[in-house]
This record gives structure tokens, sequence and C-alpha cells, in this order.
């Protein structure tokens, strides 16, 4: 009774020393362990009346010690205790077959049954053809494009193409790709222009994902030219946006300029006949008087499906901060012209891409040389200041902790820096410096009158 | 259009009727409308003759060189513009970990196409280490889990038909 009290204790002892022998013993450590095993297994008397396992039924021991060493030892208890019970009764327990568990055959001899597997390779399969075709297609719409941009382009800049490493005289005019989904040209070297920044954002089409997303939210081929402007003293403020009226509208309540200063001109806009389908924003209405020539607006409606907006202004700051936060400190305003225009429309033919590059660059000039009248340019001057005299009242509140807090991590430094310091008379002259700042900062602020 | 063929549309037998008078005879032959876009039409080819006047506006003197798009403002910039292939990475990493950890095989099926879709939306400024990593990752996540166990996932349809 005693033994077959101590024997899951010895069970679980042997478990637990081939755990810990698992990752670390080599193969003596093992096989004294096993020793002892085998030494409390043959002590046993239960162990002795068992019938020896026929051949072949019962797996040999295993000499590696795999997941199913747990298996076993729970399989000899249960063993252990049937036989125990048997020989209490007296009568010889049935010999039971072993039932094997199911093991699947290995995937070389079966592959039929690999049918998720299978259906998961063919689709990274398409996948990557898919984005094979994709990306070479972008690739050649987009060259195809810039190769109708680049006459003009070449005519109108010193450098088109850059990429910002190669030497100059090295430089050979080309689109860089900057995903396989979206290319772009460095232009630069003009009068009234520091970059002529042209990004062609196409479909997704290397990526069957975002095709699929396109279903629900169709997108197209888009170039969008970014224009900074040459700042010049002697320039006149403006701000001005005119294009299709989803776009300009969603461009309206994203920009912070077209925030801040805008306003639609639904009156200027019916007066220059612009299409019904386009917006025209401006901070004064004689902006677009001095920049809606004939000329110009016979161009945009000629172009209308082509163009989708244009955007020129003095304060371009980037876009509005999300809601909840709030500059700390009004960003640096840049001269910029932002153009956006279809792909698809534009490609259509040569003569359509060179009229709207000459457009582009004729209002560029045309910014450059623009005079307002004195009133005009009081007024937008006016604005600019209460703009930022407002920001600066709301924004007071913030800069006033941002001090209160520099000048308390000021305090602390110094603070600290007293008592490090290991030199007692040095200690006391900090000290009496700082009592003094204190007493200082206490005092009441007013001017001290001496009386005679 | 302004002049649309409508029933009540001004011709010059129907004036009368309409209430205002019988336009001039030299109308009936050339429309406002023509016109007007005769008109256009001129003004659009003067306006592109004029924008094609001005001298020669290349100066090597104004040249700015492109900075790459290495810098973290622009890096930035491009994670806002496109956020997938970033969103891609984190979830092939999860998923490689779920195949590797827990045994998942979907899991290391779903990180490799993960990593699928980072590659195929990676800038040309990205680094090429962190989509070789992703691969890595994922190829091993699923060779490991069928090294493990070489039984094959079960697909739904399975119990779907057996229940």
């Amino acid at each position: 009774m005693n033994l077959f009290h101590t024997l899951p204790l010895t069970i679980i002892l042997a478990i637990l020393c081939i755990g810990l022998t698992r990752a670390t013993t080599d193969d003596n450590e093992f096989a004294e362990f096993e020793d002892e095993f085998i030494e409390v297994a043959t002590d046993e008397p239960v162990a002795q009346t068992r019938p020896p396992p026929p051949r072949g039924e019962r797996p040999p021991p295993k000499d590696d010690f795999e997941d199913e060493d747990f298996g076993v030892s729970d399989d000899d208890q249960e063993d252990a205790e049937k036989s125990v019970n048997g020989g209490d009764a007296g009568e010889q327990a049935p010999v039971q077959s072993l039932k094997f568990t199911d093991v699947p055959a290995h995937f070389r001899s079966n592959w039929a049954s690999y049918q998720v597997e299978g259906i998961v390779i063919v689709i990274i399969l398409i996948y990557l053809a898919n984005y094979l075709i994709g990306k070479s297609t972008n690739s050649s719409v987009a060259h195809t494009i810039f190769e109708m941009c680049r006459p003009t382009l070449e005519e109108q800049f010193t450098v088109v193409g850059d990429d910002g490493i190669t030497e100059l005289d090295r430089l050979e005019t080309k689109l860089q790709r900057d995903t396989d989904s979206s290319f772009s040209a460095w232009c630069t070297g003009r009068v009234n222009v520091n970059s002529f920044h042209v990004q062609m954002k196409m479909v997704k089409r290397q990526d069957i994902v975002s095709r699929v997303m396109d279903l629900f939210e169709p997108s197209y081929d888009k170039m969008a030219i970014k224009i900074s402007l040459e700042n010049a003293n002697d320039v006149d403020p403006l701000i001005f946006t005119v294009g299709e009226k989803k776009i300009s509208t969603k461009m309206f309540k994203d920009m912070l300029d077209l925030n801040s200063y805008v306003s639609e001109r639904k009156q200027a806009a019916a007066q220059f006949n612009l299409p019904a389908s386009w917006q025209l924003y401006s901070d004064q209405t004689e902006v677009i008087f001095s920049i809606l020539e004939p000329g110009v607006v016979s161009l945009l409606k000629k172009h209308e499906e082509v163009i989708e907006f244009i955007h020129i202004s003095d304060q371009f700051t980037g876009q509005k901060p999300a809601d909840g936060e709030s500059y700390t400190r009004l960003p640096e305003p840049q001269r910029y012209m932002y153009v956006q225009l279809n792909m698809k429309a534009l490609g259509q033919d040569e003569e359509t891409v060179a009229e709207i590059l000459n457009l582009v660059f004729y209002l560029i000039d045309k910014v450059r040389k623009m005079k307002l009248s004195k009133d005009a340019k009081l007024k937008a001057e006016k604005r600019r200041k209460d703009f930022e005299d407002a920001f600066l009242k709301q924004t007071h509140q913030f800069r006033q902790e941002a001090a209160q807090a520099r000048r308390e991590e000021k305090t602390r430094e110094r603070k600290q820096k007293l008592m490090d310091e290991n030199d007692p008379d040095r200690q006391k002259r900090l000290e009496a410096k700082e009592l003094k700042r204190e007493a200082k900062a206490k005092q009441p602020k007013m001017k001290q009158m001496k009386v005679k | 259009m302004a002049f649309q063929c409508t029933r009540n549309a001004p011709t010059r037998k129907n004036f009368g009727k309409l209430g205002c008078r019988a336009p001039a005879r030299r109308l009936a032959t050339s429309t406002p409308y023509t016109e007007m876009r005769q008109h256009e039409k001129r003004v659009t080819i003067d306006f592109c003759l004029k924008m094609q006047q001005n001298g020669d506006p290349r100066r090597s003197n104004r040249i700015v060189r492109y900075k790459p798009l290495d810098t973290a403002a622009n890096q930035q910039q491009a994670v806002s513009d496109d956020p997938l292939p970033e969103y891609m990475n984190v979830l092939g990493m999860i998923f490689s970990m779920c195949g590797l950890m827990i045994r998942m095989k979907w899991c290391s099926w779903l990180a490799l196409v993960c990593s699928c879709i980072s590659f195929a939306n990676t800038r040309t400024s990205d680094d090429a280490k962190q989509i070789v990593s992703s691969f890595m990752l994922s190829v091993s996540a699923v060779v490991m889990s069928y090294l493990q166990n070489p039984s094959p996932i079960i697909p739904p349809w399975v119990t779907l038909f057996q229940s």
C-alpha cells in the first residue's frame, strides 16, 4: 500500500527531471535519470505481475525527448493503476490493443488535402502577377505623359528631373520613381520660380487590395504640380483658388490659408462665365479681375475636364491642423502655386499638355508682375496682420504655460546644482544667491521712487 | 447650352408668339452662340500666341537642388499621405508572431500576404532591410508551423458540409 501511494509521486518527479534535463543536459546525464526511472519501475512488485506486452504493439522506448514524453508517463500511470486494481481482485486484466492516433501522413504523400494552402499560394501568385503588370502599366503611363511635358519643361527650366544627388553636368532628364504608383520630376532654374515639382499620383494598379478598395471609392490618375514661387519684397499679396466644386470645397476646408483669409466669390464666377461645376475663392475681388483675363478664362473653359484646381497663395502654410490640435507658433508662410490635373484627360494630345503648362507659366509670371491698387494692398496687409494678432491672442495662454514650465525647469536645475555642490563655501554662496532671487521674485513689481 | 432646340426656343417663326422682336436677318446664319464660340477661339489662339512670346526664362543661377525624401519631415509627410505599407508591415509582424508562437497556420499565410502587400506599396526611400526582414519572418513562420505539424489547414467548407 505504501508503494501504491508513492508511485504517482515518483512518476511526477521523474517527469520533472526529464523536463529539466531536456534543455540543458547531455546524453550521460540523461542516462543517469533514465536508470533511476527504470529502477523505480522495476522495484515495484505490481509491475512484475503485469504481463509483458506483445511485440509490435508497444512502441520502443524513446531516446529523443519529444512531446509525447508526458503522454507515455500518463499511460504508465494508468497501466500501473489498472494492474494494481487487477492484482487486488486477483484477476489479470485483458490485454488491450493500443490505439494509434490519427497522425496525418507526410505532406508529400497527400497533396490533395492541402486545399487552403493551395488557394493561398494561388492568391499570392495572382497578386505577384498583377504586381508586375500594374507596375509596368503605371510606369508606361507616367513616362508617356512626361515625354509629352518634356519639351515645354526643357524650354522653361535649366534643370529638368533633378534627383538631388547626381552632378548637374551629368544629369539625365528622367522621371523619378517614388513608389510603383507615384512618379515625380523636379525642375528648377527659371525666373520667378524656385522649384517646379511635378508629381504623378496614379491608381495603385500594382496592388489588388487597393484595386478592390477602388471599387467602393473610385480614384483616378492625377498630376499635382507644386510650384515654389520666388519671394520678393515688391510682390503683391494674393490668395486665389479656382477649380472643380467638390475638390476646391475640400481644399477650402483643409488648407489653412484658404480657411483663414478667403471667401467664395459666386458673383465673380458668374460674371466671368466660368463653368457651372467650378467654384472660385479669393481674398479680394481685385485679385480675381487681375488674374482672370479673357484669355485665361477661355483656356480654363477649354480644358475644364483636365484642370481640377489652381491654387495660388502668398500665405501657404500647408494643411490645417487636425481638430483639437493647434500650432503653438504660426508656420512660416511661403509663396506657392498648386495645380492639380486629371492625367487621363491630359494625356489625350500633346497640344493640351503644352497649352496647360504654358498657362501655368503665364500665371506664374502674371502673379509676379501683378499690381493691386493701394487700397486693396492695404486691406490685404491689414487682414494678414489681424489674423496674426488673433492667432497670438489665441495661443497666448499656451505660450504662457510653456514659459512657466521653462521657468520651473530652470529653478529645479539650479536647486539640483546647489544640492550637488561639494564645496560648503560655494554652496552657501549659491544658497544666498537663490534666496535673493526668490525674494526678488516675490517682491511686487512697481517702480521705486526716491523721496527727497 | 444657352440655345437648345426645345419647343419654346426662340426661332424666327415663333418670335412674335413668344413676345419678343424678331432678330435681324444676319443672325439667322450665325447665331450669337456660334459667334461667341468663334470669339472665344480667337481669344484662346491670341492668348496662346501671347503666352509663347516671352523670352528665354531659364536662369542657371536660380537652381535649387532637389532634397531627397529621407529627411524626417518629408518622411512623415509621405507616411501621412499613404500609411498602407506601415500598417501592412505591423500586421505582417503580428501575424508572423501568432504563427510562430501560437502555431496558427492561417496566421503565417496571412503574414506572407501582408508582406506581399507591404512590398507592392513600398516607397523608394524606404529601407529595403525592413521588407526583407518582413518576408523572412513570414516565410519562417510558415516553414516552422509546417515543420512542427505538417497537417493541412482544415478548410471551413469541410465543417460546413459535415453539418
